[in-house]
């Protein structure tokens, strides 16, 4: 008993000094400087499923979600108010202009650029879409950019009973998923998969040449891809589901499409019947790139009803600007319900999340054996 | 009487019997050294299909499939584009024989391949249905606008399968196309 309660004492004690110098140790020690966090624009959701949308009710929904994630953005005002003083339209991608604007008018550090691909408000619900982060220092640079693409019956679960019933729930929680991906990725950055490993659908054909691998050709521009579908702003899409997986590759630096953007109205390029080197070497130089990533996109048909399946087909192709040569050049063509045999497992319900699968599977294939790209 | 029947009959079921097995027809110069070409240019299809999409279609596959042997060059296909719109080509998927000389010299080319899409899209009869395509290819010599090699192909349609049972689809037209230009190759590269 004795020695117990000596022995308890004695603990006590000894417990009760390493507090108090873990105590003393904390005190000396200056609080941790938490840098304030960076202030973004939030660009209107720019409309890329050629139909209406509700976009300045998902622009409105997606901001409310992003402040209760502690994302802190400018005032909306204060964003149009710039953009309509500089006669700014396109929100779908940020030049040099737009970005100095940005910076000094509106103290904004980066702009957050939604991009809405599907939007199906009957049964089954549809929605897709790709959001960027950019940079705006001296050159706007992508940061981060995540994506989605999702129907009401995804996952059906057993007899049907997890099939969403309304289009609001499946808008509330993709946009939630975004803030969240989002503000995660402003605390801690790091490149967020696109789509995941099962959808990768490799190429046909595909000719690469290994200057491909060569690790001093860095910088990659994506173009608009032709538009040879039905389907309205289809190359613009297929460009955008392109950028997820080469920026979450790692071993390209992606120039921001807007800076492409500009070029291309500025000097009047992009003439239709496909890019000629004259013009694909102008474009390199102009946004100092060393490779420029295109195609066409010949079928881009979403799902008809419950049961049908979204089909594409493009060919991609990506051009050298020091040989002047095609680098890369592949065909890929599929349906949401290839290799599906039982009970619609690993059926894929949007044109976008094909898509997704379709560019990751072709960037892999591109990129395969480069080395990751060394922050510097 | 007997000797003369065998004479014609027997040389003449011979004939019938290997015109039915032959499914293509290809020409190729034997004087011709198609090692020495190593780039190509692709001029655009002539369309003679209902489809306003099918040459750029099938012309994209073949370049791409062509590529992808990486036996030749492909000139992209929009500098071939540049190149027949800065030498007035009034049609540029059938070019003359000096139109052909004068775009493989701008291009820098060893051979020119033009081309017509004669089918592609849906074959029906009156209880299937199936995609096909018909296509034929001419490749010219950049030096003399001469044709080397000439091959057409035909794939899919209804099967005798498919016409008994009643089934429709097939094959998706690009699975057909690829199929349709994968024959072409190997005529070019027999």
């Amino acid at each position: 008993m004795t020695s117990s309660s000596s022995s308890s004492s004695s603990a006590r004690a000894i417990a009760l000094v390493g507090a108090l110098a873990l105590a003393g140790c904390s005190a000396a020690r200056p609080p941790p400087e938490r840098a304030a966090p960076p202030r973004m624009a939030l660009f209107p959701v720019q409309n890329l499923t050629g139909g209406r949308a509700p976009v300045k009710e998902l622009t409105a929904a997606l901001r409310a979600q992003l402040l209760t994630y502690g994302v802190v953005l400018v005032p909306d005002e204060l964003v149009m108010r710039t953009l309509a003083a500089h006669r700014i339209r396109f929100t779908g991608g940020v030049d040099r202009e737009t970005a100095a604007a940005l910076r000094e008018e509106a103290g904004a550090e980066g702009v957050i650029i939604p991009s809405l691909e599907i939007y199906q408000a009957v049964p089954p619900f549809r929605m897709a879409m790709t959001t960027r982060l950019v940079n705006i220092g001296a050159e706007p640079a992508i940061q981060w950019i995540d994506s989605f693409a999702r129907s009401g019956v995804d996952s059906p679960g057993l007899l049907a009973m997890v099939v969403l019933q309304s289009m609001e729930t499946l808008r509330d929680e993709s946009l939630l998923n975004t803030a969240v991906r989002l503000a995660a990725a402003l605390q801690d950055p790091r490149p967020s998969r696109p789509c995941p490993q099962w959808s990768e659908v490799p190429p046909n054909r595909v000719y690469r040449s290994p200057l491909l691998s060569d690790p001093s050709r860095r910088t990659v521009a994506v173009l608009p891809f032709l538009n040879g579908s039905g389907r309205r702003d289809a190359g613009e899409v297929m460009a955008l589901r392109f950028l997820a997986p080469l920026v979450a590759n790692g071993t390209v630096k992606v120039v921001e499409p807007g800076v492409v953007r500009d070029e291309l109205l500025t000097h009047r390029i992009g003439a239709a019947g496909g890019i000629s080197l004259d013009d694909a070497r102008v474009v390199l130089e102009l946004v100092r790139a060393d490779l420029v990533l295109s195609g066409t996109v010949r079928r881009f048909e979403d799902a008809a009803g419950l049961s049908g399946a979204p089909s594409l087909e493009f060919g991609s192709w990506v051009l050298d600007r020091r040989t002047a040569q095609l680098v890369w050049s592949s065909t890929t063509s599929g349906a949401g319900d290839d290799g599906v045999y039982f009970f619609g497992l690993g059926r894929v319900t949007t044109a976008s999340a094909l898509a997704c699968g379709m560019a990751k599977g072709a960037v892999s294939r591109m990129l395969e054996d480069r080395p990751l790209l060394t922050r510097n | 009487m007997r000797s003369l029947r065998n004479t014609f009959l027997v040389p003449a079921l011979l004939l019938a019997l290997a015109s039915g097995c032959a499914k293509t027809k290809a020409y190729q110069d034997r004087n011709m050294d198609f090692g020495a070409i190593k780039t190509v240019v692709v001029m655009p299809f002539w369309n003679l299909s209902a489809n306003q999409q099918a040459a750029d279609r099938v012309r994209d596959v073949f370049a791409n499939a062509l590529l992808a042997t990486q036996a030749v060059y492909v000139v992209p296909t929009g500098e071939v584009a540049r190149a027949a719109s800065r030498l007035g080509l009034a049609t540029p998927a059938t070019p003359s024989t000096e139109e052909v000389v004068k775009i493989a010299a701008m291009l820098k080319a060893d051979a020119v391949i033009t081309g017509v899409v004669k089918e592609y899209g849906e074959v029906r009869t009156s209880a299937a249905a199936s995609n096909v395509v018909s296509v034929s290819l001419q490749m010219q010599e950049a030096g003399t606008g001469k044709v080397i090699w000439s091959g057409s192909s035909t794939k899919g349609g209804v099967t005798w399968g498919a016409r008994l049972l009643g089934t429709g689809g097939g094959e998706p037209m690009n699975s057909v196309t690829e199929q349709a230009v994968d024959d072409l190759l190997q005529q070019l590269f027999q």
